[in-house]
């Protein structure tokens, strides 16, 4: 399996807002789709709270 | 003999055709500094050149100072390419300037233009074939000099931006000769890393210290990198073949930062936006196929009362029909029945009729079998009395006999023959004879 981007995350997680927003899938799929994108999203919000922390380091360096 | 005397006029008409004809001094390029510029509500431009030592007056005219593409200010050093004149209502000498161009600057602006002339059709500055800068990195290169502001400039941007980026980066000597070797070698080694995406960048300079971005070698390798590359050299001004040739060019190498990374903040909020609105649209999926589940359930519900409602008229209809059908049967019954009836009270009559008609012509048939017999009564006696006439009986009863021979009637002496036995039919009896004798007639 490819592995996985915060770039290719952001990327499905815009088709699945367009898929679902023009109503182009089942029921089933649609329930799918959002499994992926619950799973999208933590894989964002994980990528973003590394970042988080990073920013804190760097401003506690900045105020050292 | 009086000596001839010179107007003012004269003199300087004759000066200024004099130069006008010296071909040293028409059409010449004259390099100096631009003092006392003015320029004029007329569209020209008035403003003294002058070098270390020396000055003059120069006017450019509105015609042709229109070309030049940029407004000289004093201190500029520039190029003109000039006629000597005299003004004549001055007597000043000044130069006519055709052309102006800034000194060195000229120069590198022909080289540029040549450059890009030469790398333009090689498809080095094609839209189409310029990757794709991506919006989230995870790893960046930078290529620029060491300890440089323009290095700090950029890490502080990017961890502002996207901190947990990873850095990559690459010094490189970034003016002078020694940069064409150095940049080149640098961003091969960048291109290595594989990274999402690489930066040069080097802070801003003169022209002279630019210089270097318009290199041939230098283009060529940012032509052939696999990595997507971000430019920001010099200011916003600067403008070099290495940015012409770059995936993007950015103005500054803070800009370049800047536009290899997306800000933080507004991704957090990105993608907080995309799970409340993938969360509502599937929770508007669900209420959606609700209703439309609860309809099609009204629907159906109606429909079934449809359905009793049908059942109901059909089943009317039917005990209608069969009501109908039975009283037709009993109609058509009572019908037949009384049909039959006359039929055969008709039929009686109709055998009553017959039987007189059938009568009548028996009696007739009988009458004429009577009238018939007894005229075939009569009719035989007469036969009977005419066969009576021609009787052999008759014949016999007067004295005539009949001979048979062997049971057959003799009625020649040649059927008979001596010794014949013969039987003679008398009327009233027969006798049998032989014959001894015989004699024809």
């Amino acid at each position: 399996m490819e592995e996985m981007t915060f770039e290719k995350a952001m990327e499905r997680l815009q088709q699945i807002t367009d898929i679902l927003s023009k109503n182009q899938c089942t029921l089933d799929e649609g329930i799918k789709l959002f499994e992926e994108a619950l799973k999208l999203t933590e894989f964002c919000n994980t990528k973003l709270k590394a970042c988080e922390e990073r920013l804190n380091e760097l401003s506690k360096k900045l105020e050292n | 003999m009086s000596e001839r005397v010179f107007s003012v006029s004269d003199i300087l008409i004759y000066l200024k055709k004099q130069f006008s004809n010296d071909y040293f001094l028409t059409n010449i390029n004259v390099e100096g500094e631009i003092g006392n510029f003015t320029n004029h509500s007329s569209g020209h431009w008035y403003f003294t050149l002058k070098d270390n030592s020396s000055l003059i007056n120069c006017c450019m005219f509105h015609m042709n100072n229109v070309r030049v593409g940029f407004l000289p200010k004093n201190g500029d050093k520039v190029i003109l390419r000039a006629n000597v004149s005299i003004y004549e209502r001055s007597g000043q000498l000044q130069l006519v300037a055709s052309t102006m161009k800034l000194s060195g600057e000229g120069d590198f602006y022909v080289q540029f233009e040549k450059m890009k002339k030469k790398l333009a059709p090689l498809g080095y500055f094609d839209e189409s074939r310029k990757k794709k800068v991506p919006q989230y990195p995870e790893t960046i290169s930078i290529v620029t000099g060491a300890n440089t502001a323009a290095l700090q400039d950029i890490i502080i941007t990017i961890s502002k931006r996207w901190p947990a980026v990873k850095l990559r980066i690459h010094n490189a000597i970034v003016q002078g000769k020694e940069a064409l070797d150095s940049i080149p070698k640098a961003l091969k080694q960048a291109d290595e890393d594989n990274s999402d995406v690489m930066i040069l960048a080097r802070g801003g300079g003169s022209v002279d210290d630019l210089w270097c971005f318009n290199d041939e070698g230098i283009a060529n390798t940012i032509f052939n990198l696999k990595t997507p590359i971000v430019t920001g050299i010099g200011h916003e001004i600067d403008f070099t073949i290495a940015d012409l040739v770059a995936d993007k060019r950015c103005a500054t190498p803070t800009a370049a930062a800047q536009a290899v990374t997306p800000d933080y903040y507004k991704v957090k909020e990105q993608v907080e936006n995309f799970t409340s609105t993938i969360y509502n649209q599937i929770t508007n999926m669900l209420q959606n196929y609700q209703q439309q589940y609860d309809y099609c359930m009204t629907s159906l519900s109606n429909y079934q009362n449809r359905i009793s409602n049908l059942s109901l008229q059909i089943d009317n209809m039917n005990n209608a029909i069969a009501s109908s059908l039975k009283q037709r049967i009993t109609n058509a019954s009572s019908q037949i029945q009384a049909n039959s009836l006359r039929i055969m009270t008709a039929y009686k009559a109709s055998l009553t009729n017959n039987g007189f008609v059938l009568e009548t012509s028996a009696k007739n048939a009988q009458n004429a079998l009577k009238a018939l017999l007894l005229k075939k009564q009569s009719e035989f006696g007469q036969q009977l009395a005419r066969l009576d006439g021609v009787s052999p009986l008759k014949t016999m009863q007067r004295g005539y006999s009949l001979v048979y021979s062997d049971g057959m009637l003799v009625k020649s002496i040649d059927d008979i023959k001596i010794d014949d036995k013969i039987v003679v039919q008398l009327l009233d009896g027969k006798a049998k004879a032989e014959v001894y004798e015989k004699e024809k007639d």
